[in-house]
């Protein structure tokens, strides 16, 4: 078990730990004076290898800046704070798009609920005129529109053409063009 | 940036949300970490051991105060690593100021080939000290079999990661990490009762 705690203590030195195992042993170097001792030797080992000389600091300087902290009065509130405000924030927005997003579809379907009647009455109207329309057709082909016979006359004289007395006002109209 | 660098960042990143979030023991553990590496980059600027020690501690005080203003933008180390510089040289100046001489050419200090100057700062008994474990680790070393040697070459001077090392030895993973550890342990028998006769 031991030696287990010291080979993962060898890895933690080379990064080689996943980050809960690393964070799971720093809490057991706490815990454990004799863990402490173990990486305190280990890493003076690995830097006096790297630069041939190492001043290896004194055994207590953990402890000495720790009890510096602790006398810092620095509170890291305002960071969790800013974490709030980010949420805040968040919350914010997603609760203006929200409304913004109610308001355009109230807006939209007020809009469909007028327009609606409004197109089916233009439907209805266009079906009337289309209706008349076609009335009016069968009207005017039932009943061609009564041209003078002398203008018959006229007609035929200056386009050779037969316009027979059922001939309709357009074909009349379109001579002019 | 290979995946053990990656690694070493998440788990620097976890322990300063807990610094953030008010858990001030999980500063302790970013101390832990990186105090050797601190005092050796000090070192170079602050040649007396007993004052390293001294700017090291500042640096991390320095650190932990600008905690709150840390985003993330770079690993941990990285801006850790340039507080230390800055609180060395600052110090530097600061001194030269009191003593009306600078004692210390920063530029010098910044090329790390000064290490015999090192020497010259240190009392008789600290060099002796440190010669001592130097001497118990090459020692350690010269006696450990070949490939326990060779692995432990690999990772601390040439820097390799162990996936590399598995590589370069043709052998697994596993294989070198129980190498690294066995190498380790065989130097600690060696520098532990130095250490403890202290």
């Amino acid at each position: 078990m031991q030696e287990e705690l010291h080979c993962k203590i060898s890895q933690f030195i080379d990064d080689d730990l996943a980050v809960d195992e690393a964070l799971d042993l720093l809490q057991q170097i706490i815990d454990d004076p004799g863990l402490e001792a173990k990486l305190y030797r280990y890493q003076i080992a690995s830097q006096a290898l790297k630069a041939d000389l190492h001043i290896p600091p004194d055994a207590h300087f953990v402890k000495r800046v720790s009890r510096q902290i602790e006398r810092e009065n620095i509170h890291f509130l305002p960071h969790k704070l800013h974490l709030q405000k980010k949420s805040k924030t968040l919350l914010a927005v997603a609760a203006s798009v929200a409304i913004v997003s109610v308001i355009i579809l109230g807006g939209l379907s007020q809009t469909l609920e007028q327009d609606i009647p409004a197109l089916q009455m233009a439907a209805s109207v266009d079906t009337g005129k289309q209706h008349q329309n076609d009335q009016r057709t069968e009207v005017s082909a039932e009943q061609p529109y009564p041209i003078d016979p002398q203008n018959y006359d006229y007609l035929e004289a200056h386009q050779g053409i037969l316009y027979p007395p059922e001939s309709t006002f357009a074909r009349t109209a379109s001579y002019g063009r | 940036m290979n995946d053990q660098a990656l690694t070493s960042e998440q788990i620097d990143r976890e322990l300063v949300l807990r610094v953030q979030q008010g858990d001030k023991s999980a500063y302790d553990h970013l101390v832990r970490k990186y105090q050797h590496k601190i005092i050796q980059i000090v070192n170079r600027y602050v040649k007396d051991p007993s004052e390293a020690q001294d700017v090291a501690q500042e640096s991390f005080i320095k650190a932990y105060r600008a905690l709150n203003n840390f985003r993330g933008d770079s690993a941990f180390y990285t801006w850790l690593y340039r507080i230390a510089i800055n609180t060395a040289k600052n110090y530097l100046v600061s001194r030269a100021r009191r003593h009306s001489q600078y004692e210390v050419d920063v530029q010098e200090a910044e090329q790390i080939g000064n290490i015999p100057q090192l020497r010259s700062l240190e009392t008789p008994e600290q060099q002796l000290f440190n010669e001592e474990i130097i001497a118990a680790i090459k020692s350690a070393i010269d006696k450990l079999p070949e490939e326990m040697r060779m692995a432990i070459m690999l990772r601390e001077f040439e820097g390799l990661s162990y996936e590399e090392i598995a590589k370069a030895m043709d052998c697994p993973v596993g294989t070198v990490r129980s190498r690294i550890f066995r190498a380790r342990e065989a130097i600690d028998n060696k520098l532990s009762p130095l250490l403890d006769n202290r």
